[in-house]
């Protein structure tokens, strides 16, 4: 016997959709604006923060801003640096000033060699505008080559979820289940492990993010399904 | 020619038991494929279309992209099998209209100046054809573009409406648009008032038009609700009590 | 695949000056909004084609020409001719126009003039018949564009009407089991004499009978293709932008006296001669 139950969910708004009047509201994210009307561009959740409202896409594409940390692929070597994939419709690029080692005299050639096709690193958006490509760097801490790990992916607009108000359910995730993460704003995260059982359980609670960031009592689900209870 | 087909049966109903503004049955599931950023499946009477969506993305080779807004590529193609008749695979030379009127039909929702230099690529499938495919098809290309996250100036709807037996009808089905006397297909964005797509073949007058005009515009309403509907189905989550 | 078009690029001086001399009603040609350019009009400049038509709309110059031939019918039209109609872009009438196969804008064009044709029942194809399920004649309307200054479409039909207006179709008659062509000639007989009404849009203005740069300033064009008694066979919105309904109804209406006019001016030759 089973029934089906519809779980207290936030509205969930369309393209088209009302969200406001612009005579007391101010447009904000995916708010298009028509006389008095503010309208929804994107599927999403209406979010207001004072007098702006946005509208939280529930599907969407990363597009970077300067500061954001992201995870990226390397795709191959370029002039002078190398072209990153930041699963972004911009490929980033990387520039060789922005490398650490300093030490090492890169050539064409070399630079093949030093980051390889493939190699996965964190790094920073240094430089970010819609009519060039994002610009990244790895002079940082906690930036550079991710040699070991695991690879995941959620959608970019539910990372703000993943990690949280003051990054409370990123904690509550990483205390579950006893390991580190980085997330990249560009809707990649490593789990810094070699368990496979660790990384099965965070794909589990990403999973879960990823297809109930929209509902109520999100935190208390993840934190049962880390501890293994079934709510 | 055609004599032998009924398109209005004795009790004034259609070949297919409709009404004159009634609408065929119609199914629509937003987020069908796991590859493309964006996908919508819809069935209307026996008609089963797929439209994809993939990017934005880069747009290459560079000359084909535009500096300042992101470019729309479009297919619409039947599928060898979709006819009575088998078609052949290569695109005739009305898939290549259609795609062109289609690609039309949906950039002016796009918000093209969000991306710049990238490219949307729209791909409508025609699994199985039974009249009006441009319209069902561009019913679920604007639904897999709201899937894909792309920012639209609302939503935009179809409907083939036309000429039988000397009535105006709504959604013709194969039949009606190959033997009735016109055949309008019109896409309506109920959020600015605006048509995107407009077609008419036929044989109608200026009354004829705009009535059949009024009564496409109302049959897209009925379908851009079952639009929203089926963009809320796709993220409301059903939990089971075990 | 479609692919949005890389427009040529206009200067933002000529786009303002368009659109200021618009909200006037004025146009950069001197024309109100609703007037079409000089139509020039001359019949069987081809003399080796059954039928044939130079128009000159303006600086658009399009050469309609009907060859006809006999053909086996299509399967689910035994009894009727055949008319394909065909538009080629000439690379010499414009920059814009590269060789190769069939542009999307040439199949579009090719396309809506044959519907207006075939959907105004101007041409009787059941008449054109020679042997049921067998042999019927083949009517091929060919439309070369020579010059491009806008408008193609209703410079491609009246120079497609103008063309089969004219042509003398080949007698064939059945001989036993062939068909054999003899040395007489017939007239096609025209049934109808459709015009087609193009409308070009800036935002929400429009002006008739497009030229060039207001082609590639607008956002959209509507084309409405009219009958001699003021139904319509065809119309098509061509391009992106958005079209509220009234508007539609709007040029349903400016059609209808357009249409009129028009006819006469791009015609006259073809009803004015047998009175």
């Amino acid at each position: 016997m089973r029934s089906n139950e519809q779980q207290r969910q936030r509205p969930i708004v369309v393209p088209g959709e009302y969200v406001g009047d612009s005579r007391f509201h101010v447009p904000g994210l995916n708010v298009l604006k028509l006389s008095d009307r503010m309208l929804s561009t994107t599927v999403g959740l209406v979010r207001t923060d004072g007098k702006r409202v946005d509208v939280v896409a529930l599907r969407s594409f990363y597009q970077p801003k300067v500061g954001d940390l992201v995870v990226g692929i390397v795709r191959e070597p370029g002039t002078a640096g190398w072209t990153i994939d930041i699963n972004s419709p911009f490929l980033a690029f990387l520039p060789l000033s922005e490398y650490p080692e300093k030490r090492i005299r890169l050539t064409r050639d070399s630079m093949g060699r030093v980051l390889e096709a493939g190699t996965v690193l964190i790094g920073l958006v240094k430089d970010a505008s819609i009519f060039s490509s994002p610009v990244l760097t790895l002079k940082g801490k906690g930036l550079g080559v991710v040699s070991n790990g695991f690879l995941l992916s959620i959608t970019a607009s539910k990372v703000p979820r993943l990690i949280g108000k003051k990054g409370s359910m990123l904690s509550t995730i990483e205390k579950g289940a006893n390991v580190k993460l980085t997330v990249g704003q560009n809707g990649r995260l490593i789990v810094h492990s070699e368990d496979l059982n660790v990384v099965t359980k965070v794909r589990e609670v990403i999973g879960m993010i990823e297809k109930e960031s929209h509902v109520y009592g999100l935190t208390e689900r993840v934190e049962a399904l880390l501890a293994g209870r079934r709510l | 020619m055609g004599e032998n087909i009924v398109l209005f049966k004795e009790d004034g109903k259609r070949s297919d038991d409709r009404a004159l503004d009634e609408l065929r049955p119609i199914r629509i599931k937003v987020g069908v494929l796991s590859n493309a950023q964006g996908s919508a499946y819809i069935e209307q009477g026996r008609n089963k279309i797929i439209a994809a969506v993939y990017g934005p993305k880069e747009a290459l080779p560079k000359h084909i992209s535009l500096p300042d807004r992101c470019i729309l590529r479009c297919r619409y193609h039947m599928a060898p099998f979709s006819t009575s008749e088998r078609k052949n695979p290569a695109p005739s030379r009305r898939e290549i209209e259609l795609s062109m009127v289609l690609r039309n039909a949906l950039e002016p929702l796009v918000m093209t100046s969000l991306f710049p230099r990238t490219v949307i690529d729209i791909f409508i499938e025609v699994l199985q054809a039974d009249g009006g495919t441009r319209c069902a098809g561009l019913t679920a290309a604007v639904l897999a573009l709201a899937d894909a996250g792309i920012p639209l100036k609302g939503l935009a709807a179809a409907c083939a409406v036309g000429k039988a037996g000397g009535r105006i009808i709504v959604d013709l089905n194969d039949l009606e648009d190959k033997y009735g006397e016109a055949d309008m297909p019109v896409a309506y964005n109920p959020t600015l008032d605006g048509i995107t797509l407009l077609q008419m073949d036929g044989i109608m007058s200026k009354e004829e038009v705009e009535q059949a005009l009024s009564l496409a515009i109302t049959a897209t309403q009925k379908m851009h609700k079952m639009q929203v509907d089926a963009l809320r189905e796709r993220f409301s989550v059903q939990r089971r009590e075990v | 695949m479609s692919i949005t078009e890389q427009k040529p690029i206009i200067s933002k001086l000529e786009q303002q000056e368009l659109r200021r001399l618009l909200a006037d009603d004025k146009r950069i040609d001197g024309r109100s909004p609703l007037q079409y350019r000089s139509i020039n009009v001359q019949l069987g400049y081809v003399e080796k084609a059954e039928g044939s038509a130079l128009v000159a709309l303006g600086n658009t110059k399009v050469l309609a020409a009907v060859k006809v031939g006999v053909a086996v019918p299509f399967a689910d039209t035994p009894n009727e001719g055949i008319l394909i109609v065909n538009a080629e872009l000439v690379p010499l009438a414009s920059p814009v126009f590269e060789p190769g196969p069939p542009s999307e804008e040439s199949i579009s064009l090719s396309r809506y003039v044959d519907r207006s044709i075939r959907e105004s029942k101007t041409i009787d194809l059941s008449s054109l018949c020679i042997v049921p399920g067998r042999s019927v004649y083949s009517l091929y309307v060919d439309l070369y564009i020579l010059d491009y200054d806008g408008n193609l479409i209703d410079a491609s039909v009246i120079a497609s009407v103008n063309a089969l207006g004219i042509t003398n179709m080949p007698k064939y008659v059945v001989e036993g089991q062939a068909i054999k062509k003899t040395d007489e000639y017939f007239k096609l007989e025209l049934k109808d004499h459709p015009v087609s009404i193009t409308y070009a849009f800036l935002d929400d203005k429009y002006v008739v009978d497009p030229c060039l740069n207001e082609e590639y300033a607008s956002d959209f064009t509507v084309s409405m293709t009219i009958k001699s008694d003021d139904r319509f066979c065809a119309i098509q919105k061509n391009g992106g932008g958005m079209i509220p309904p009234r508007k539609v109804i709007e040029l349903l209406d400016k059609s209808i006296a357009l249409g009129k006019e028009l006819r006469t001016v791009a015609y006259g030759q073809l009803t004015g001669g047998n009175g």
